[in-house]
């Protein structure tokens, strides 16, 4: 089973810079973004929300011009340039037309006659797994029987590049991980023809499952912090060993400062009057604190698992720790959140203390 | 005038309601106000608000609905109290309907009805020919606009102005000119009555247009859907409530304009087309109120009936098959 793939490039994103607004108001949403998309590749772009990667996806699906910079299309052999097609987060489907009228739109906008157009969506949305739905509408439907439709409306074109913006983050956990299975299944087979999948997600157990290759990105601006190579064969395990060290690792990546910052010895970074603390409840602080204090993590955790224990994404978990961290109520080494003696005696106490200990920082 | 409204009130207003706008993706471009900007910084405006959202609480905690539960013997009781209510309407209705024929058949007999039946589907013929054709002309227009915000904005006074002009003053010009060129007031002097209300499908459709959420229409552009498709799969459907109700208030507005504009006088011209306003606004001029209420009456079925048998179906069917949720 030792085939040598092929890995031709697809797509070539040349130092892309992006603003958001205009005039002495406008922000950098992008800053010098280089990256490439070869054939038979899952790429994942993961960040944290507002690090432009949803903008970089449309920068490359065509819906917005980059204020600098260049997204180039190679052509394949025969000089055929690629195609794209996105599948939406919310899944953008039309609501006065039939799951069969929404699969043939983009067809009918490619002039393709009417019964191939009619064939070929069938075929898709067989594939899709809601063959007998064709004439329900999408009020009709459950929320992951709407997204196959949107899936099955962006395969049916036969892209060659399939763009995902957060495709999965709309639907509800067991419904998310049928379809992701569904997806993998799907493409393993080749059964879909597309060349490659861009999939732009904030859920890093769900890039370590799904992607062979991961674009870590950093926000404010958005720039590509790591490139990490996903080596695992499918069907990748989340309880595997060599996964979650992977999860770990990337958590790591993702907490780490800039290396802009300098880091003194014996301070914790980013202290200082002028630094601004991320708009978390100090409810939610508390409720942090006794989490990492009590069992069974004991005062120290790890991000992962914490994140699973407390059914927390990466977005919300991370301004959470930051918070802690400003204010000098854990420390956050590698992928692991410690806390301080600060923390372990406001947790110990009751509650009279407890607000008083509060009141004291903020 | 109309530039301090717009600047002080219609964009201020515009720029708050953006926050209303349901969409899970941001568009780029928002609407932007520099006296909305100004408002929500001052600290003056909380203060002189202050009295009004007191009122509003004051009648907030006197509200009796608000704290009483309802049981089901005080269902039960509402029910009869509707009951009763609905029997009192239809009685007063009859009442007054008999009080109309009553008056009216004193002077008139029922040729005279029927040839004011016959006069009203002229009217009616007229304002329908002149929706559809305000409809042509400004629903590409109103959708054009209503997908760039920065037109909408920039073309804001100029539409607020041209809706508030008012339309009588163009009557003698146009007067003047069918009388020189001889035309058939019958077909020229309908426009007349649509110079006011065009506005209203303008209006709506632009609100339509902009109300189209921004990832139906990335969606759109994704795909590639362009020309006669864009238009009968998205833009149309998409905008379909909010033009009805354009239309809808376009047509009772024109069926109202009716009345002046069938028959037009400037100085000793007189043009006269025949329809239902030009018969109305003769009974008028004659004192003849028997003939008065008989137009009335008349046209007031037919609007009632409009709304009934065209415009309620439509929105219905709008709400059934152009919503998502």
């Amino acid at each position: 089973m030792a085939t040598i793939i092929e890995t031709r490039p697809i797509v070539q994103v040349s130092d892309v810079r992006h603003f958001y607004g205009k005039g002495h108001g406008q922000m950098l949403v992008l800053d010098d973004v280089d990256l490439t998309l070869n054939e038979n590749e899952i790429v994942g772009l993961l960040g944290r929300s507002g690090s432009g990667k949803s903008t970089l996806m449309r920068s490359i699906a065509g819906l917005i011009r980059p204020s600098e910079g260049e997204v180039r299309f190679v052509p394949d052999e025969t000089g055929r340039a690629p195609s794209v097609s996105m599948v939406f987060q919310t899944f953008a489907l039309f609501p006065w037309l039939t799951v069969l009228q929404n699969v043939e739109l983009g067809l009918e906008a490619q002039k393709v006659p009417a019964d191939t157009r009619r064939a070929r969506a069938l075929a898709a949305i067989d594939l899709i797994g809601l063959d007998g739905f064709e004439n329900a509408y999408p009020k009709e439907l459950s929320g992951g029987m709407r997204q196959r439709v949107g899936l099955a409306r962006a395969i049916v074109v036969d892209p060659s590049l399939l763009l995902m913006d957060e495709p999965f983050s709309a639907l509800d956990v067991l419904t998310a991980e049928t379809l992701r299975t569904d997806l993998l299944d799907l493409w393993s087979e080749g059964r879909m023809q597309i060349k490659s999948i861009l999939l732009v997600t904030h859920n890093i157990e769900e890039a370590v499952l799904m992607c062979d290759r991961i674009l870590v990105f950093s926000s404010n601006p958005g720039r590509v912090a790591a490139e990490i190579k996903v080596d695992l064969p499918q069907p990748r395990d989340r309880l595997d060993p060599a996964f979650r060290a992977l999860v770990d690792s990337i958590y790591a990546r993702m907490t780490e400062r800039a290396p802009s910052v300098p880091a003194h010895e014996g301070l914790f970074p980013g202290t200082g009057i002028a630094m601004v603390l991320p708009v978390v409840s100090t409810n939610a602080l508390a409720g942090l604190i006794e989490e990492v204090h009590g069992a069974p993590f004991e005062g120290r955790a790890s991000m992962a698992d914490l994140a699973d224990q407390l059914q927390l994404e990466v977005d919300e978990l991370f301004p959470m720790a930051e918070a802690l961290q400003l204010m000098r109520f854990a420390e956050l080494t590698g992928s692991d959140i410690a806390l301080a003696p600060a923390a372990r005696r406001y947790a110990e106490a009751d509650d009279g203390r407890s607000r008083s200990v509060d009141c004291r920082l903020l | 005038m109309i530039l301090l409204y717009d600047q002080f009130v219609f964009r201020p207003v515009v720029a708050w309601a953006d926050r209303f706008r349901f969409e899970q993706t941001a568009s780029t471009e928002r609407p932007r106000s520099w006296a909305y900007d100004l408002f929500r910084r001052t600290r003056l405006l909380p203060i002189m608000f202050a009295p009004l959202t007191g009122v509003g609480r004051l009648l907030l905690a006197l509200d009796p609905g608000a704290r009483q539960f309802r049981t089901t013997t005080k269902r039960s009781r509402s029910r009869l109290g509707d009951l009763a209510w609905n029997i009192f309407i239809g009685i007063a209705l009859l009442f007054a309907v008999w009080v109309i024929v009553h008056y009216v058949m004193c002077t008139l007999r029922w040729e005279d009805a029927a040839t004011v039946l016959g006069l009203a589907c002229l009217t009616m013929l007229r304002v329908l020919a002149l929706i559809a054709v305000a409809s042509l002309v400004w629903v590409p227009i109103g959708v054009w606009i209503g997908l760039r915000p920065i037109w909408a904005e920039r073309l804001q006074p100029v539409a607020q102005f041209l809706a508030a002009f008012p339309a009588n003053v163009l009557f003698p010009f146009v007067v003047i000119a069918i009388v020189h060129w001889r035309l058939d007031p019958d077909i020229w002097l309908s426009p007349l009555m649509i110079l006011g209300t065009q506005w209203y499908v303008l209006f709506n459709v632009i609100a339509g247009a902009s109300a189209i959420s921004t990832d139906l229409r990335e969606a759109a552009g994704m795909f590639g859907v362009r020309g006669w498709q864009w238009w009968r799969q998205i833009a149309l459907p998409g905008i379909f409530p909010y033009y009805v109700t354009g239309a809808l208030t376009a047509s009772g507005g024109s069926w109202n304009a009716s009345i002046v504009a069938e028959a037009v006088s400037w100085g000793s011209e007189k043009l006269h087309a025949s329809g239902l306003g030009s018969f109305i606004a003769d009974a008028t001029v004659a004192g003849d109120y028997p003939r008065v209420a008989l137009g009335i009456a008349m046209m007031s079925i037919f609007v009632i009936a409009f709304n009934r048998l065209l415009w309620r179906p439509l929105y219905t069917f709008a709400e059934r098959r152009l919503r998502l949720a």
